[in-house]
């Protein structure tokens, strides 16, 4: 390999972080429409320089409200006036959309001269997070840093103790505002530095495969090496700007009433520098804190993957999964169930309550009643009257239901009838109609009564009670406002095949259809008699 | 033979980690999280792990709880599993969420790179019902996958295809005429697993998810349960 070429992965990485802005790849044409040619192009790098502001502060990012104050705001120096939400729609479209590729990784093919292999490089200019309060906080990656800066300064600034050595030795030259800014440039590359250091953490926690060994020794040994470097020359800058404060102060009081507008902006930047230094000494405290418990997360995450070292080879989920799930069908439902078995909470909150075991009848409730609510005596029965309310409901409609159906067929199996209303309960996009369970008890019941006289059925006495705790025809009649003596059909018998089982069991799992199947439907109907 | 003490304690993180909906940590259990490290306490777990059909999987300072894909004790049943989807749903609208959901998974770890399958950080609704829309037409192109239409069933994938294809977009709630209400439906319930987080309009994956699905959902050994569950279906 030629030597000039290396690290040429790098240089083309950066060319990528520069395409991924300026040929942003998911273009929306409308937005882009707004603007003339190029303006774009400037906006995105001044929000990511906003965004990279932000992160100077303590909050740890914006959010993108903020952003769209500052477009707002930066918009009319390019003499551009948008409406409010045009801002916000612009703010969503640059952060969301472009910088953060709308979720999805954004990968490049870089070609490594040294090893003479390609792989895929990620860009990734900004990073965000769920702060407490539900809002997103973006703030700049260490590639975002790594690209603002390059695309600035020169290389030897990079290095935090370098920056800070140029900052001293500014201050010592009496230069307040140079070394000001520098102070300022340091603390940028210190939130690098932080970020790549969050990062390091996340990939180890992640995947520690990902991470080479490499990486790890420049994270513990070099950058360590150099952040004590860096605090050694922090503390110097500090007290230097204390001591000049106090000299110049001196100063200050002995020209008493006349006003040097000099000195008054030199002590506006010692007094800005010493609150940058602070916030770089807590920085550099911050992480110099936690330089142990990197290595003990390093080791912790060595030693649970070499116990469980055996292969971490993954497979096609694709393949394996997805495209087989399509050519499931209906009765095959289960198969989602225990797919995501694994990843449902264990289930926990049923109480076994053995009483269930003698009263069959309780497992068909509507609710399961087992929660750990109490109720007062009072509550409770309202609760329950509600319960019979809603229950004789559902009865009443699915009789309305089924006797429409019975009227216009002669003998016809349960199991046509709920096809039938599958059918319609798509039409009409109601969820009721497909209830089979409702259906279950309902046709129970029915079964029970043997054939049915509709003829001489009388529901004179009948009073209207929605609270009725039993099946009653005659009040099911009185409910839904129907005379059983008009209807077409004289009687009606339901007769059962074989066994008319509450469920059917298919593969270890309780079936969804009900054990309906088996049972049959024949109507001596008015109109054929005659 | 296992020590009395090492039993009781297995139990114990038994116990919290059902009460703990099957995650214990190492900030909040740190005398479960503690006993997990022990050898002893570990072949009693294992023990446990045996007889209940589960795996505790620990992935940092966090112990997962794991039943595994036969688990009828601590899964739920097919019934209660159709109401968590959706109370009322229609079986084939239970149907189509699970697809989703499974679509859900692939495109945040349907990812080329075995060592790393993650492929996103967040998906945007809009864009994930777009995902949806192709992956329906690609799975509908899938030679294997076009089944020839039998009476006999109410509905497969095809037909699940051709009402997703049917649904508007739009929507505030999770009614299910709309394409987004059937979506919001699917995350809504990743989300009361704790499986997913669902912030301006964005969807996660949670740490959980991603802790389960690339070290334990993912890896090759489960490639076999897989496939033995769906060819028993296809006997069925």
């Amino acid at each position: 390999m030629n030597e000039f070429l290396e690290g040429m992965d790098q240089r083309i990485l950066l060319g990528y972080c520069a395409d991924s802005i300026l040929n942003r790849k998911r273009r929306n044409t409308e937005i882009e429409g707004w603007f003339s040619e190029g303006m774009l192009d400037h906006l995105f790098y001044d929000v990511l320089l906003f965004i990279m502001e932000y992160s100077l502060s303590e909050s740890g990012g914006c959010s993108l409200s903020e952003v769209s104050q500052f477009l707002a705001e930066d918009l009319r120096t390019y003499h551009v006036s948008l409406e409010a939400d045009r801002i916000d729609q612009l703010a969503g479209y640059m952060v969301k959309d472009i910088l953060q590729n709308g979720g999805s990784i954004l990968a490049y093919p870089v070609f490594h001269h040294e090893t003479g292999t390609w792989t895929e490089m990620t860009v990734r200019l900004i990073e965000d997070r769920i702060s407490d309060e539900n809002i997103l906080l973006y703030r700049l990656s260490e590639q975002g840093y790594d690209y603002l800066l390059r695309t600035k300064e020169i290389d030897r600034q990079f290095e935090g103790w370098v920056s800070m050595l140029i900052t001293r030795q500014q201050l010592e030259r009496r230069n307040y505002k140079e070394s000001y800014k520098q102070a300022r440039q340091s603390l940028q590359i210190l939130r690098k530095q932080q970020t790549a250091f969050e990062e390091f953490i996340r990939s180890v926690r992640r995947d520690l495969h990902s991470v080479e060994n490499s990486a790890y020794s420049t994270m513990i040994v070099s950058f360590y090496e150099s952040l004590e470097e860096e605090q050694k020359m922090t503390r110097e800058i500090v007290s230097l700007i204390q001591e000049y404060r106090q000299e110049m102060s001196v100063q200050k009081d002995r020209l008493l009433d006349e006003n040097d507008a000099k000195l008054e902006e030199s002590l506006l930047y010692l007094r800005q520098m010493a609150e940058i230094l602070e916030t770089i000494t807590n920085t550099e405290n911050e992480l110099l804190s936690h330089r142990y418990s990197v290595r003990r997360i390093y080791e912790e995450m060595l030693e649970t993957s070499l116990l469980s070292s055996d292969s971490f080879r993954r497979y096609d989920y694709f393949e394996t999964i997805l495209k087989p799930s399509a050519s499931l069908h209906d009765e095959q439902f289960a198969v989602f169930n225990v797919l995501k078995r694994p990843l449902l909470m264990p289930k926990t909150d049923k109480i076994l309550n053995l009483g269930l075991l003698y009263a069959p009848q309780r497992s068909l409730d509507e609710e399961d009643l087992s929660s750990e609510v109490i109720l007062s005596e009072e509550e409770e029965e309202n609760y329950r009257l509600l319960e019979k309310q809603k229950r004789m409901e559902l009865y009443c409609r699915s009789f309305e239901t089924f006797i429409a159906y019975a009227e216009s067929h002669e003998a016809f199996t349960v199991k046509e009838f709920v096809k039938w209303c599958d059918m319609e309960a798509e039409r009409n996009d109601t969820d009721f109609l497909s209830d089979t369970k409702n259906f279950y008890l309902m046709f129970l019941d029915l079964y029970a009564l043997g054939t049915i006289d509709f003829e001489h059925m009388d529901i004179s006495d009948i009073h209207r009670d929605e609270t009725a705790e039993e099946f009653d025809l005659p009040q099911i009649f009185n409910s839904i406002h129907m005379n059983p003596g008009k209807l077409n059909i004289r009687s009606m018998t339901l007769h059962a095949a074989d066994t008319f089982d509450y469920y059917s069991l298919l593969q270890n799992e309780d079936n969804l259809e009900y054990g309906m199947n088996g049972l049959y439907v024949t109507t001596e109907r008015k109109d054929a008699g005659s | 033979m296992i020590d009395e003490n090492a039993v009781r304690k297995a139990i114990r993180i038994m116990k919290e980690s059902l009460d703990h909906k099957g995650v214990l940590s190492k900030d909040s259990q740190p005398e479960e999280y503690e006993s997990f490290q022990d050898n002893e306490i570990r072949m009693a777990v294992s023990l446990l792990e045996e007889e209940l059909d589960l795996k505790f999987l620990q992935i940092r300072d966090q112990i997962y709880m794991i039943p595994s894909f036969t688990n009828t004790t601590f899964g739920m049943s097919l019934r209660e599993y159709r109401e968590n989807i959706g109370g009322n749903a229609r079986l084939e609208t239970a149907f189509m969420i699970s697809l989703i959901q499974m679509a859900i998974f692939w495109l945040f770890y349907g990812g080329r790179n075995s060592s790393n399958p993650m492929q996103r950080d967040f998906i945007r609704m809009k864009d994930l019902i777009e995902e949806i829309d192709n992956l329906f037409l690609k799975l509908a192109e899938e030679k294997d996958t076009v089944l020839n239409f039998d009476s006999q069933y109410r509905y497969n994938f095809t037909r699940i295809a051709e009402l997703w294809k049917n649904k508007q977009y739009g929507g505030e709630g999770q009614e299910t005429s709309s394409k987004t209400g059937t979506v919001r439906r699917a995350v809504n319930q990743l989300r009361e697993h704790g499986l997913l987080t669902y912030v301006e309009d964005e969807i996660r994956p949670t740490r959980e998810l991603t802790d389960k699905f690339l070290n334990y959902y993912l890896r090759e050994e489960r490639v076999q349960e897989i496939h033995h569950l769906f060819d028993t279906m296809e006997g069925n």
